[in-house]
């Protein structure tokens, strides 16, 4: 968690990021020169048509894919030509993932989602299940510790990800169309709790392909074609439950 | 993470997919189950054939002769005679001892219980011979042989028929209605191949010959068998053709091939019927090893399917930090808990498996630690070879792809 201090680097930082996939004889060039900046504590929005080259974007910005051309720096640390265990190291440490589809895994209890990050941690081991059961306390389940997945509504099974996504304090909370699989009102729960954890002094960074969704982030970044094509500060619409046009 | 912790966590993982887990197993747990009871059955024979060579006696050579032809045509009847004995004992130097046998039948009755059983008439060097060791009393001696005394020396099994926990030394008993003591019990040789080793009497041999049967011997010193102790330290195989001719000679017999006088080494049997064991033993034991590739192929198999169905698992693990050496360990953890697991089962499997085997042959049940130990080792190490493969390709997979599968 950020103090948002002036001296801090920028969670973020993408110089001329570039990426290009190989198939065979032919190239993709699904991101192309884009830099952008996110300072410690920002609410970020990232918008675009599928084929954008938001998840291109996504892979990079959470260390899971390294950029053929340019630089990214998370937190102020090079991506480009880390190992892959140092790459795993940095998801570990300062990313906090939130995917669409939750990803939790299905034999395991909330709690024990919870604490799955802990476990490839190399730090000699603090009180896992105390730190895990007080995260999922602060996204509303603390009566719902030893449910399984299959027995969690999908908000609740989005906030145990949430709550696993925050365990390691990281320095970004990455997430990934955090509301596609779920309906209206869940989903507008679901970005109050990201506006709440923004206002607690976390960097958050949503990508979305819903206006409605991305109203909730102070700044958004537009991508189309690979580029990004606006960067543009909004005006908050945290209380916002119905939808309408952006 | 911990070893433990990735313990706890594989054992979760195999115990969501319960059936196929133990399908899985099932090579690992029936080639385990192999080595087990192989090795119970292997160390229980060799140990029944110690037992055998043990009281057959290791430098015993016995002679006996067919009494009369068997190739069809009528030849003169051979019989050996006391005489026989004493006569290869005194030209034969390699011989230390003998003792002259011959055996009958007979229903022996103390009070109102009645055994019907051998009766071993034989000289009182036998007890020399056979190293035979008493439970009570004493074997009879050249004295009361010689005098055709009524003494008799009890096997134990017969000992517990007609007197059961008493002690049977100085009673009085008849054998075919003729009334003896008992001066002694032979201590119990137990079980042999299923064979009860303690059914017979021992009576003088010059008894035997004079009281015991119904009509008189044709020869009367007539002998059925001669065992012949040979000194250590000789070639019982040479010893046995220095007897064989010597006898030929002595009874003008024709040459060799058309034995009518036969000299047997008795381990020798012993010792054929171990080498065919071993071959057995060497086949069960390739059978084994098959059993365990083709388990240790099913784990690879079923490992694959499973890496492919968790491939978002991986990729989540990934997300959350998991390096590719976790994702190794966690998956070949996997496999080592599921063969050790096949392997446990397999160990209990083997034993009961090489209890049967014990009891339907007569053999005892050794299990011996070593087995254990090379069976739970075998079960890692077909966890770690054939686990590597999915494991490996676990690791390999790219996080970013991992997680966008479906």
């Amino acid at each position: 968690m950020s103090e948002g201090s002036e001296i801090a680097p920028p969670a973020i930082e993408c110089r001329n990021l570039g990426k290009t996939y190989e198939h065979g004889a032919t190239s993709v060039r699904a991101l192309r020169n884009v830099s952008f900046r996110v300072m410690p504590g920002e609410f970020v929005a990232i918008m675009g048509p599928s084929g954008s080259g938001k998840s291109t974007l996504v892979n990079l910005l959470g260390a899971l894919d390294t950029p053929t051309l340019g630089e990214l720096l998370i937190d102020g640390e090079s991506v480009s030509g880390m190992s892959d265990d140092r790459m795993a190291e940095l998801r570990n440490r300062k990313i906090g993932f939130v995917f669409q589809q939750f990803n939790l895994l299905p034999r395991m209890s909330a709690l024990e989602n919870v604490m799955l990050p802990l476990s490839y941690l190399r730090h000699p081991n603090l009180d896992k299940r105390e730190r895990a059961a007080a995260q999922l306390e602060a996204v509303g389940l603390a009566d719902r510790l030893h449910h399984r997945p299959s027995q969690l509504s999908g908000g609740q099974q989005q906030r145990v990800a949430i709550a696993r996504a925050l365990i390691n304090n990281p320095r970004i909370l990455l997430a990934d169309e955090p509301t596609g699989a779920l309906d209206t009102a869940t989903s507008h729960e679901i970005m109050s709790l990201f506006s709440s954890l923004h206002a607690a002094g976390n960097t958050v960074v949503v990508i979305t392909h819903e206006p409605d969704i991305a109203a909730y982030a102070p700044r958004l970044l537009r991508f189309r074609d690979g580029a990004l094509v606006a960067d543009v500060q909004q005006e908050k619409r945290r209380a916002r439950v119905t939808g309408g046009s952006a | 993470m911990t070893l433990n912790g990735g313990i706890q966590e594989a054992i979760a993982a195999l115990r969501s997919n319960r059936l196929r887990s133990a399908l899985t197993a099932i090579g690992v747990i029936i080639g385990v189950a192999g080595i087990i009871a192989i090795a119970a059955a292997d160390a229980g024979a060799k140990q029944t054939v110690e037992d055998q060579v043990a009281i057959l006696g290791v430098n015993r050579l016995s002679l006996y002769c067919v009494p009369s032809s068997n190739a069809g045509r009528r030849g003169p009847v051979v019989n050996l005679i006391d005489d026989d004995a004493k006569f290869v004992k005194d030209q034969i130097p390699e011989v230390a001892a003998f003792n002259t046998e011959f055996d009958s039948s007979a229903t022996i009755v103390a009070g109102d219980a009645a055994w019907t059983t051998q009766v071993w008439g034989t000289s009182a060097s036998y007890a020399l011979t056979h190293d035979m060791k008493m439970k009570e009393g004493r074997f009879f001696d050249e004295d009361e042989d010689r005098r055709r005394a009524k003494s008799i020396v009890l096997g134990a099994t017969v000992a517990h028929k007609l007197f059961g926990a008493d002690s049977a030394t100085d009673r009085r008993v008849r054998v075919n209605g003729v009334p003896m003591q008992v001066v002694g019990v032979r201590q119990s040789l137990g079980r042999l191949g299923g064979d009860d080793m303690d059914d017979h009497v021992f009576v003088p041999i010059n008894t035997v010959r004079t009281r015991l049967l119904k009509e008189p011997l044709p020869t009367p010193h007539q002998v059925n068998l001669v065992t012949v102790r040979v000194a250590p330290g000789n070639d019982l195989n040479a010893v046995a053709q220095a007897i064989g001719r010597l006898i030929r000679e002595r009874k003008h017999l024709p040459e060799e091939g058309q034995e009518k006088c036969m000299v047997d080494n008795p381990t020798q049997f012993v010792h054929l019927m171990n080498s065919t064991h071993s071959a057995l033993t060497a086949l069960l034991g390739v059978t084994t090893i098959i059993f365990l590739f083709v388990g240790g192929v099913g784990i690879t198999n079923i490992m694959l399917v499973s890496v492919t169905e968790r491939t978002r698992e991986i990729g989540l693990r990934r997300a959350v930090g998991a390096r590719r050496f976790d994702i190794l360990a966690q998956f070949l953890t996997e496999a080592v808990v599921l063969c050790v697991a096949g392997g446990a089962v397999g160990v209990v499997v083997g034993i009961v498996a090489g209890y049967v085997i014990a009891q339907s042959s007569g053999w005892r049940l050794i299990i011996e630690p070593w087995a254990i130990t090379t069976a739970i080792l075998a079960s890692v190490s077909i966890g770690v070879a054939f686990g590597y493969v999915p494991a490996r390709r676990a690791a390999l997979l790219d996080p970013a792809e991992a997680l966008a599968r479906d």
